[in-house]
């Protein structure tokens, strides 16, 4: 089981006047089973990278192993109902995607679609609205009735019903206030922890890579530019800087203080362990 | 006071009021902020002070004149507005058309906008764009765009509604350093709803909405310190004070908690004291 | 949606490019004023001569304009059969099986194809050569003698204009929504009847949402910028007849008056 790129380029409208290239020979290994965020600036290819992990997109060149599945270019590949069950992909801004009259039906579009027998839809789309923490109170409701943030809390139960084994985030927190964008990463956790979903998240949140992927895929010009551990990614000072990239604060806080004397271990990416090494430090306790 | 507002009431639906009797002023040429969770009714005021939604009841003072149906236009000329969507605020086919948008409605003489456009696209620096279509700019650049179109009104405030939510970290950084040079250079009064807590350190004056109405009011340096009362409004801290908080834990105590550098400084002299 | 070579903008600098789009709108509604009148064999030669000569000049290739009459194939042989069927009069000229085909027939058959080829090469010129923001312009000067008539022209041609510039958007949306609801199984191809009904929903739903959302934004966008239907406003795109506009008309004048000439005579 594993998710792979192998030698993978796409280009868009090929052999036309518009012809781009998104991917420019792609290998990359995901791990299943952690949280790997994908990270690079607007246009860098990040959205074409995922669009191929549930067969939306087929590479032009090489191909992509997602679990049991290969997709090759140049060849027809069938059965891609079967693999989008075990992907489940939420776009940017998922909330577009609502269009039943019920919250009920529309979290049950997924699994209906996949063949799920009706008795167990329900109890399907109870548990993936207590999952993103929406109660049963709301399975009459219009989804149009919702709040913004509500509102994209039941598109993403629309893709938890479906019960994939990977999940795939474009920006999930996007437009979202602080508060509910924290509940929405601390869900995505859960879901990992709990629930040993593999998950893939493309943000341009650089705190929130730091605090919740295990793993990181860095993006440029269609090429994977690095791909490792996320804490490692963000000790790279040069690579930092040649993709312009500004570090979280907690990490600048880090270099301050160490650029002060102080000595920190290699652990101590977050607020109370700083805190807890320094005071040890400086002697308090 | 530039604005004045007083008593204001506003609902899209009657049971669940979205404004409910709010009253505050904005000083001329300062930098506000205005903040709250999602759904306080924070965008709402903005299309008030406008006249894109029709208020229930109370006053609004705009430069010293009464919104009414019969200022709206008066005042819409007075404030330029830039929303959250880049993509729904692009209406002509380049960015040429687009800034010259605002200039035909304002029946500016056609042989005076070509200058007037190239200014303004020069100061958001968009110059080399002008003939460039919306779909191949990114959105800080289409925010850049809706700036240079509202300066090119010379309005006396400047409202960003969420202005930066939907732009990656490069657009983000560039509209926000746009909008304070616009500041600083122009004196234009500015009021940014925003979620973003460090724009919010760096305004003159920030006001917290909540269920429709004014939770609290201050300098920055005031509010941002009440955690408590932003942790219950659902709303973030500056990075310097989780950071102060985590020491505070351990027992160590800052004497500025907003400032990261001196913070750093402090705990550098009790290492030395050691 | 890169095939579609009808009602494109092709982005070169030729004469034909330079002209004034009120002008080209009047040229080609002179053109088709004479394409539909009875000028015969000798008519249509001098009308396509003419055509080619429009091509050459607007530096479009030949091949960019076939390729939209490729549609037009199938219509030909339904038009074809209908005709040889329902036409009985000139000398007949064969027979397949037991029906007979008359000469009427045929010349009434290729009447109406050189009709439609003239009709849809000219429009095709006109696109391919104004940007669709001047052929909106030209739209609204020349419905204004209308507005005495309380035709809303300058309203019209705002419609016209925010619609060109909101198709691509409303192009990727399409797809976006597109590819989420096939994230959630939506197959419009190899699924049941049911539920392609079901997919095509899904999709129409949402693009109907987000559109009446566009609406709203840009309507406050609008105001926001001082905008008010029916509100006086100046034009920065000034439109001027030059000499080349004035010989181009009398030229195409020219044309239709010879025809007409031809039909008389």
């Amino acid at each position: 089981m594993a998710i792979e790129f192998k030698a993978v380029s796409y280009e868009y409208s090929p052999n036309t006047p518009f012809a781009y290239v998104a991917l420019k020979n792609i290998n990359l290994s995901i791990q299943v089973g952690k949280i790997t965020a994908i990270i690079g600036a607007t246009g860098s290819g990040k959205s074409t990278l995922v669009q191929h992990l549930n067969a939306l997109l087929i590479p032009t060149q090489g191909e992509v192993v997602v679990l049991d599945k290969t997709l090759y270019a140049h060849s027809k590949n069938t059965q891609l109902k079967a693999l989008r069950q075990k992907v489940g992909l939420v776009f940017q801004f998922p909330e577009a995607q609502l269009f039943e009259e019920t919250i009920e039906k529309d979290v049950g579009f997924g699994p209906k679609n996949f063949g799920v027998p009706p008795e167990e839809i329900k109890q399907r789309v109870i548990d993936s609205l207590k999952m993103v923490g929406l109660d049963e109170t709301y399975l009459d409701l219009s989804p149009f009735e919702l709040s913004g943030g509500q509102k994209r809390r039941v598109a993403i139960a629309g893709i938890l019903a479906i019960n994939p084994d990977v999940l795939v985030l474009d920006e999930p927190t996007a437009g979202l206030d602080p508060q509910g964008a924290q509940q929405m990463m601390a869900l995505f956790v859960n879901l990992n922890r709990t629930y040993q979903k593999t998950i893939l998240i493309v943000t341009h949140n650089m705190e929130q890579v730091l605090d919740y992927a295990d793993d990181v895929v860095v993006m440029e010009k269609g090429e994977v530019v690095s791909q490792g551990k996320a804490r490692a990614f963000f000790k790279d000072k040069e690579l930092l800087d040649r993709l312009d990239i500004v570090a979280p604060p907690v990490v600048t806080l880090r270099d301050q203080l160490m650029g002060n004397g102080f000595t920190l271990s290699e652990d101590a990416f977050d607020l109370d362990t700083i805190a807890r090494e320094i005071a040890r430090e400086v002697g308090h306790e | 006071m530039i604005v004045s507002i007083k008593n204001l009431n506003f609902a899209y639906d009657e049971s669940n009021p979205t404004i409910k009797d709010l009253s505050l002023g904005i000083k001329k040429g300062s930098y506000n902020t205005i903040i709250g969770h999602n759904g306080s009714g924070k965008s709402t005021i903005a299309k008030l002070l406008l006249g894109l939604l029709e208020k229930q009841s109370g006053t609004i003072e705009i430069d010293g004149q009464e919104l009414t149906d019969k200022t709206v236009y008066l005042i819409r000329d007075k404030i330029g507005i830039v929303f959250q969507n880049p993509d729904n605020q692009f209406i002509g086919s380049t960015v040429r058309d687009d800034i010259a948008f605002g200039l035909e409605n304002h029946q500016v003489d056609p042989k005076d906008m070509d200058a007037i456009i190239m200014e303004f696209a020069g100061q958001v620096g968009m110059l080399d764009f002008l003939e460039h279509e919306p779909t191949k700019l990114s959105g800080g650049q289409k925010q850049r765009v809706a700036i240079a179109g509202v300066l090119a009104m010379h309005p006396d405030i400047l409202i960003l509604d969420e202005a930066t939510s939907m732009l990656d970290p490069k657009g983000k950084k560039e509209v926000n350093d746009l909008v304070r040079s616009i500041y600083e250079t122009e004196k234009t009064t500015i009021i940014s709803i925003t979620h973003d807590i460090e724009e919010v350190s760096g305004s003159d004056y920030v006001f917290v909405m909540s269920q429709g109405q004014l939770a609290m009011e201050g300098k920055p340096q005031d509010i941002l310190l009440r955690k408590q009362e932003l942790f219950d409004l659902s709303l973030d801290v500056p990075f310097s004070v989780k950071v102060s908080d985590a020491f505070k834990r351990q027992g160590i105590h800052f004497t500025q908690e907003l400032d990261l550098e001196g913070m750093v400084r402090e705990l550098w002299q009790l290492n030395s004291k050691q | 949606m890169s095939n579609i070579a009808l009602g494109r903008y092709i982005p070169y600098d030729s004469l034909l490019h330079r002209l004034d789009p009120r002008i080209k709108i009047s040229a080609m509604f002179l053109y088709l004023i004479a394409v539909f009148l009875p000028v015969g064999f000798l008519g249509y030669g001098i009308l396509g001569a003419v055509l080619l000569l429009g091509v050459l000049m607007s530096k479009i290739k030949l091949s960019f304009i076939l390729k939209s009459m490729r549609p037009m194939l199938f219509m030909l042989i339904f038009l074809l059969i209908i005709n040889v069927f329902v036409i009985k009069t000139g000398v007949p000229l064969f027979s397949v099986l037991s029906l007979t085909v008359y000469s009427d027939a045929l010349i009434q058959v290729f009447y109406i194809m050189v009709r439609l080829l003239l009709m849809i090469t000219v429009t095709t010129i006109l696109t391919a050569t104004t940007k669709p923001l001047d052929l909106t312009l030209g739209i609204e000067d020349l419905l204004g003698p209308l507005k005495r008539f309380k035709v809303p022209a300058h309203e019209i041609a705002m419609m016209i204009s925010i619609a060109l510039r909101f198709i691509p958007t409303l192009i990727d949306e399409t797809y976006r929504i597109m590819k989420a609801q096939a994230s959630r199984g939506v197959d419009l191809k190899e699924g049941k009847m049911r539920e392609k009904v079901m997919g095509i929903l899904s999709l129409i739903i949402p693009l109907f949402v987000s559109s009446f959302q566009r609406a709203e934004d840009l309507a406050d966008a609008m105001e926001a910028r001082g905008y008010f239907p029916g509100k006086t406003r100046t034009r920065y795109k000034q439109l001027k007849i030059k000499r080349a506009d004035i010989l181009f008309l009398m030229f195409t004048g020219t044309v239709l008056a010879g025809m007409i000439v031809l039909v008389i005579l």
